[in-house]
């Protein structure tokens, strides 16, 4: 290996108590392609931000391009340049505008002329030729702001550029399009880049050298074509696991259907659609943002007003606001946990009971004791740990604080779940715990499991059944063993072969 | 908000975590302040000064822990608090004549009606907080002006209790019902459903509907509050004064959140406890009782009082960023 491009030697940081970092050393080839794997908490945040001047480490020093870089003050964007986990696209602002965000060649005044074609040159590079310099961000589907992200990177002709979760917010198809222009600029521009993701599949699938993090410390380099996912999954959580895979449970007969769906539409988002589910059914619905297969398990808990009918084990009850839906037995957990999912900023006991306060409470009084007594057991029924409940869901890491998101749903004791994206930006150890937990309440009180997910891995993972769409209609309904990650991309990237294609189950 | 149902691990280090750091400084600071003033000040600790503290905090007090559950449920202030003290001071005056307890009744009425007006159009109708409140602050003056002509009403009839009687020399009537407020609020906020619903709205207003609370009834129900205690306020200045006028509360919308937010409710919503209000206020009103017998003029006192609340805002952010 010649030189590295970045080359970190001891890099260490403290938040208070807490080592993020305990002496980190890393190289990066030029022009290759580096993944960052670790648990929530490894250290990766923490590195990303020291590698980009936002942090300054307690001891270590760090070289890019030969050049020893000062700690502690933004890096220049022509060594290095960050692509963040949050979109830092202004959405009101011009794609120009949004590419040319905070460049040094910009004087007090800014004239755009000097600029146009240069940033043209840089979009066409990216795979938006067809986007005009003049349009609105927000015109722009979210694979494309994306991109646009990565476009200002290269318009400051970074050399390293680090993508800290590019993928964390698009659909498969998408990130397909932003892997290609990756690999393009490797190839083209011999630009190294860095990349952090949770889903093991794009590790394999991009990578050219991996480095696993755990506990703040960097435990292996390795070359990504010598590695299998079982070793990847050990190194970071150091130790043997089994995957969420369970035996599915298959379709049972002569069961009348927990859920069912007659002509359900959301005229513009989804066609009319009938559909049954059996108890104890786990079921993704799987398809690209604006397949419908989101705004479809949204529209169960009544967040869109859908029409049709549904029916719960056979009695009619098409709930029109979340409280009738709750009331009915269907309970919903968002995809946006922070903001939509739970109360950071209160108790984690709070939080769980925070959907049944009518049950624990009398006349309007809260029941202390019975209030304790639930939250203890769904906190044991989630793997959280009884004795932090009075702390503040805030103190807790991703995947913990998704599993007070689920605990609280479940704590209504629902007949039917609808998950959208039940694991997103949560590690591989809390993933498997969910799932778990999942199967369980599925088997134990035969309840009825649909999610939605853009993440192929759990979507293979944890469904019995998994249903595609594209473009507002189902493509295929199968079992698990019949579908593959394949098929799964096939349907929901090209949609049905010929117009005719039947459902499978 | 977490000791009404689970008691942190050791009580003192609850005192001082960051959520509660704030009101616990100002509690101690509080005590200390009025037991210094008491040694140090001549006539401080007499029956007559320590009855015109309370006379001040206990107006200024009820219309702030009324604001606080609007505060508290995420939707900032409600700046309608002095015109209503107004319109409920003319009301106090005119039906005193049917006695205490029917004028008193008569102003609530007016504040919750308005409360309610409010709520609706923030809860129901969704519109901004602030702007829809300091538009009904406008129709509250408007009215208030139109059913006064512009012109003092003044009490037939001496005194009375509510105005100037004390239960023991010292301490005023008044400050008996800003205490009885105080600890049926703080009960009810941190004891019912209702309050928890709040305080959840508060923290975070989008998981909150999403969770299936009551929340455009909660929101509603925190403008009547609100409405209800800027009333009550501007029926006790009426029962002190024997007069109703549009002047009464003039500068209670900014001494309300003052006292809210030195005693340590967080602006955003969710923190904060009834009993901080009722700190926040007895330190501004110890404040500002000292600044007055050492003879500082007006203009300092609100000087000191624009500090005061500066800091608390810049403490809160601190401890914001500090906790995250």
């Amino acid at each position: 290996m010649s030189a590295p491009i970045l080359s970190a030697r001891g890099l260490k940081k403290s938040y208070g108590g807490v080592r993020a970092l305990r002496g980190m050393d890393i190289d990066l080839a030029e022009g290759e392609i580096h993944g960052l794997c670790g648990e929530n908490g490894a250290g990766k945040s923490t590195l990303v931000k020291i590698l980009g001047g936002f942090v300054m480490p307690d001891e270590g020093e760090l070289g890019i391009g030969g050049m020893r870089v000062t700690l502690g003050t933004p890096v220049d964007p022509a060594l290095l340049s960050i692509v963040h986990q949050e979109l830092s696209i202004i959405p009101h602002l011009s794609v120009l505008d949004n590419v040319m965000l905070g460049a040094r060649e910009v004087g007090a005044l800014y004239r755009r002329g000097p600029f146009r074609a240069h940033v043209r040159e840089v979009l066409d590079s990216v795979g938006l030729a067809h986007v005009p310099l003049d349009a609105l961000a927000d015109t722009l589907p979210l694979a494309e702001r994306q991109l646009i992200e990565i476009a200002r990177g290269i318009a400051r002709g970074a050399r390293v550029l680090l993508l800290d979760e590019p993928t964390a917010t698009l659909s498969d198809g998408e990130i397909e399009k932003v892997f290609a222009v990756l690999r393009r600029l490797k190839a083209e521009k011999g630009t190294t880049i860095v990349i952090i993701s949770h889903r093991l599949n794009e590790i394999f699938a991009l990578t050219d050298r991996v480095t696993v993090l755990r506990s703040g410390q960097h435990v292996m380099t390795a070359n990504t074509a010598d590695l299998t996912n079982a070793r990847l999954v050990e190194a970071m959580i150091g130790h043997e696991i089994h995957t969420g895979e369970i035996a599915p449970s298959h379709a049972r007969n002569g069961v009348s259907p927990r859920l069912s769906l007659r002509g359900w539409t959301l005229p513009g988002r989804f066609a009319p659609l009938d559909l049954d589910v059996q108890p104890g059914q786990i079921v993704s619905l799987v398809g690209q943002l604006g397949s419908g297969a989101d705004t479809l398990l949204e529209s169960l808990v009544g967040l869109h007003p859908a029409r049709g009918t549904l029916s719960l084990d056979g009695a009619a009850s098409t709930p029109r606001t979340v409280a009738e839906a709750y009331a009915a037995g269907i309970a919903y957990v968002s995809e946006d946990r922070a903001k939509r999912g739970v109360f950071l900023e209160a108790p984690i006991g709070t939080n769980l009971v925070s959907q049944i306060l009518g049950r624990v409470s009398r006349r309007g009084w809260m029941m202390p004791a019975t209030v304790r007594a639930r939250a203890a057991e769904l906190a044991r029924g989630f793997a959280l740990d009884p004795a932090r409940l009075p702390h503040d869901v805030s103190t807790l890491s991703g995947g913990n604080q998704q599993k007070v998101s689920l605990g609280k749903a479940a704590a209504l004791g629902p007949r039917l779940l609808a998950l959208n994206e039940p694991t997103r930006g949560v590690d591989i150890g809390a993933r498997a715990e969910i799932y778990d937990q999942l199967r369980s309440l599925a088997k134990a009180e035969g309840l009825t499991i649909l999610f939605y997910s853009t993440d192929l891995e759990e979507v293979l993972d944890a469904s019995d059944r998994i249903v595609t769409f594209y473009r507002g209609t189902r493509v295929r309904d199968a079992l698990r063993p019949d579908m593959d990650a394949d098929a799964i991309l096939h349907d929901i990237l090209h949609g049905p072969d010929t117009p005719d294609t039947e459902a499978a189950a | 908000m977490s000791t009404a149902t689970l008691a942190p691990s050791s009580r003192l280090s609850g005192l001082f975590a960051p959520a509660r750091v704030q009101a616990t400084v100002i509690q101690i600071a509080t005590v200390v302040m009025f037991l210094l003033a008491c040694v140090s000040i001549d006539n401080f600790a007499s029956a007559a000064n320590l009855s015109s503290i309370l006379y001040a905090a206990s107006t200024v007090g009820i219309a702030a822990v009324g604001l606080a559950s609007v505060t508290i449920s995420g939707n900032l202030f409600a700046l309608s608090l002095g015109a209503t003290a107004a319109f409920s001071s003319i009301v106090f005056i005119m039906a005193s004549g049917l006695g205490v307890w029917p004028a008193l009744a008569a102003s609530l009425l007016l504040g919750v009606a308005f409360g309610a007006l409010q709520g609706l159009v923030v809860g129901w109708l969704r519109c901004n907080a602030i702007i829809s409140t300091i538009a009904a602050g406008s129709l509250i003056a408007g009215l208030a002006t139109w059913v006064s002509d512009g012109r003092t009403v003044l009490a037939e009839g001496g005194p009375t209790w509510l105005g100037s009687g004390t239960i023991v020399p010292g301490v005023p009537w008044q400050a008996v019902l800003f205490a009885a407020i105080v600890i049926v609020g703080e009960v009810l906020m941190q004891r019912t459903r209702a309050g928890w619903e709040l305080r959840l709205r508060g923290t975070n207003p989008d998981a909150a509907e999403l969770a299936g609370l009551r929340v455009t009834r909660m929101v509603i129900l925190s403008y009547v509050l609100a409405g209800a205690g800027a009333a009550i306020a501007g029926a006790l200045i009426a029962a002190q004064s024997g007069t109703g006028n549009l002047r009464v509360g003039a500068d209670l919308d900014f001494s309300a959140i003052a006292a809210m937010l030195v005693g340590g409710i967080a602006i955003g919503g969710g923190r904060g406890r009834i009993i901080d209000v009722a700190s926040g206020t007895l330190f501004l009103a110890v404040l500002t009782n000292i600044l007055l017998v050492n003879n500082f003029a007006y203009e300092v006192q609100l000087m000191v009082k624009g500090l005061a609340v500066l800091v608390a805002v810049t403490a809160g952010a601190l401890l914001a960023r500090k906790s995250r």
